[in-house]
């Protein structure tokens, strides 16, 4: 091509920056690494990980196909997850747990706010009053939805305030047995025993007993 | 940016290449005091478009310098006649809207300069990953459109307008915003401020550069974020696997009948012409579009000099796959009409 337009300066500078280290990623630089293993009196990064029992450790490779770049890894992931049919190409008639139902745009709008995306838990809460007043607002629409005196801000999933609910019955009454239905979703099922079973163990003070998801029927209701 | 294209002074944007053309052909009118500016008769008809509501408006002629009917490169004899010393500036691009690299574009600047004129250059950000900036050939004032290393294509917008140049007289004649590094009063941190802001809120309005002195802070943000992540090596990567994939795809469409591709004699990067010999462009298209494949911008009815043509571009988001089955499919609609 045309030798004049071609930059032989650039072709200089380009050969000073090593291939596989990043400018903006300081431990892409293997000197860099050193000086950081120097820092903390490591010898190697391997050493880092020597607390690690060897027969936990995954020892082959992992089963990643290699890409050269970002834009490589995308095409395959997009590939992936175009074969996807989501609810917006086809209808829809699966429900039992996570539900296709409409969610007004302000919802979105609103809590992609990085005030209330970013905050996990205020752990200076007095400097966090909005997202402190939205939390409030939350448990007391709940509250009177559900005609209970508290609610909390939240858990995980519904499952697991399940799971919480057991325990806190069988905390506050002392007894250790608790009615399901036979008809209880088998996934909700599944996290309720990993709440309630281990609690047969007796890991602190002597007395804790198995709290049996017990009814007739559960322990044969699972498929 | 500054570094990458060889200028002094780059501003912190404006809104977008045509507006970038226009501002430049302007400050060249006003630091020479000249009214004629020299385009390539090849320049996109939406800039020239944008161009001539900058100029027109105060006074600024537009002349077209035509183009090598060979090669696509600005036709030297007919620049030699209307390069002249009522010449404020001559604009041209690198590569130009056909994707030529015109081999005389290094020396374009100096030709210009020994008319008192200024040289006014478009460049493509991501081809100075290989190419020299129109700095380093001389090039008094740069443009380019930004929107390739800042945003996706997004229907088209918004865009980012880039602008530098080099020498005092010119830069008090930039238009825009200029962030500029200083320390704090006791000298002892680093602190920015805009160093010149020579638009009509904050000056008297006469005295104003422009009045579109908008800048587009996030989506420079962006091409910074862009152009600092990938670093000179990414560039020049990027640089080299776009130019190969255009000449893949070049080497693929010579061989289907009934296509002249590419329609010239040169070097290109990212896009190339293609001519149609016995059907019509747009009309390929549609047939293209049908099969699932968008095909270039059709060039017939705005360069009628080319015959039915085409403007194809490639990218490094261009797989091979997508080249085949484009050259599969243009045998089939050619074989067919």
């Amino acid at each position: 091509m045309s030798t004049q337009l071609l930059g032989a300066e650039k072709e200089a500078s380009v050969q000073k920056v090593n291939k596989n280290s990043h400018p903006f990623i300081p431990n892409t630089s293997e000197s860099i690494r050193r000086k950081m293993l120097e820092a903390i009196g490591v010898g190697s990064i391997e050493e880092l990980y020597s607390d690690i029992p060897s027969e936990v450790r995954v020892s082959h490779p992992l089963k990643i196909p290699a890409f050269n770049s970002e834009q490589e890894v995308l095409t395959h992931i997009e590939a992936l997850l175009s074969q996807n049919q989501s609810t917006k190409e086809i209808p829809t008639f699966l429900g039992a747990g996570i539900y296709n139902h409409y969610v007004p745009a302000a919802v979105k709008a609103i809590v992609s706010r990085v005030e209330f995306q970013t905050a996990y838990t205020p752990y200076q809460a007095e400097i966090s009053q909005g997202l402190l007043q939205a939390l409030f607002e939350f448990q007391s629409i709940i509250a009177d939805l559900t005609g209970m005196e508290v609610v909390n801000s939240s858990l995980y999933d519904g499952s697991n305030a399940i799971g919480e609910a057991v325990r806190m019955a069988a905390r506050s009454t002392g007894r250790r047995k608790i009615l399901i239905p036979k008809c209880l979703h088998p996934d909700r099922l599944s996290v309720l025993r990993n709440y309630s079973e281990p609690a047969r163990r007796p890991t602190r003070p002597t007395k804790q007993r198995s709290l049996r998801a017990s009814c007739k029927h559960c322990s044969s209701s699972s498929q | 940016m500054a570094d990458l294209t060889g200028m002094e002074v780059v501003n912190s944007s404006l809104y977008d290449g045509s507006n970038a053309i226009g501002e430049a052909v302007r400050m060249a009118a006003r630091s020479t005091g000249r009214r004629k500016i020299l385009i390539p008769k090849s320049l996109h008809p939406d800039r020239l478009s944008v161009l001539r509501n900058y100029s027109e408006p105060s006074g600024i002629s537009i002349e077209r310098v035509d183009y090598d009917k060979e090669t696509g490169s600005l036709d030297m004899g007919d620049l030699e006649s209307k390069l002249d010393n009522a010449t404020a500036a001559l604009y041209y691009e690198v590569p130009s809207f056909f994707g030529t690299l015109d081999p005389e574009a290094t020396r374009l600047p100096d030709k210009c300069h020994s008319q008192g004129a200024l040289a006014i250059v478009a460049f493509d950000p991501i081809s100075l990953g290989g190419l020299k900036g129109p700095g380093d050939y001389n090039a008094d004032i740069a443009v380019a459109e930004g929107q390739s290393i800042s945003t996706e294509m997004n229907y088209g917008g918004p865009l980012l307008g880039i602008i530098g140049c080099r020498g005092e007289t010119l830069v008090r004649q930039l238009p825009g915003r200029i962030i500029g590094k200083t320390t704090t009063l006791d000298g002892k941190s680093p602190a920015y401020s805009m160093v010149l802001q020579t638009r009509e809120q904050h000056i008297r309005r006469e005295r104003a550069t422009s009045n579109i002195c908008t800048n587009e802070a996030l989506l420079a943000i962006g091409a910074a974020v862009y152009l600092s992540l990938l670093g000179p090596h990414g560039l020049k990567q990027l640089f080299e696997t776009i130019k190969t994939k255009t000449e893949y795809a070049m080497m693929k469409l010579s061989q289907v009948p009934g296509l002249t591709a590419p329609r010239f004699k040169s070097h290109f990067y990212q896009e190339f012409v293609v001519g149609f010999n016995r059907s019509k462009a747009s009309e390929v298209n549609r047939r293209l579009l049908s099969e699932g494949i968008h095909g270039g911008k059709v060039l017939s009815a705005e360069f009628p000099d080319l015959g039915e043509s085409s403007l194809l571009c490639v990218t490094e988001m261009t797989s091979q796959e997508s080249i085949d089955q484009l050259s599969e499919k243009l045998k089939e609609i050619l074989g067919g009409i």
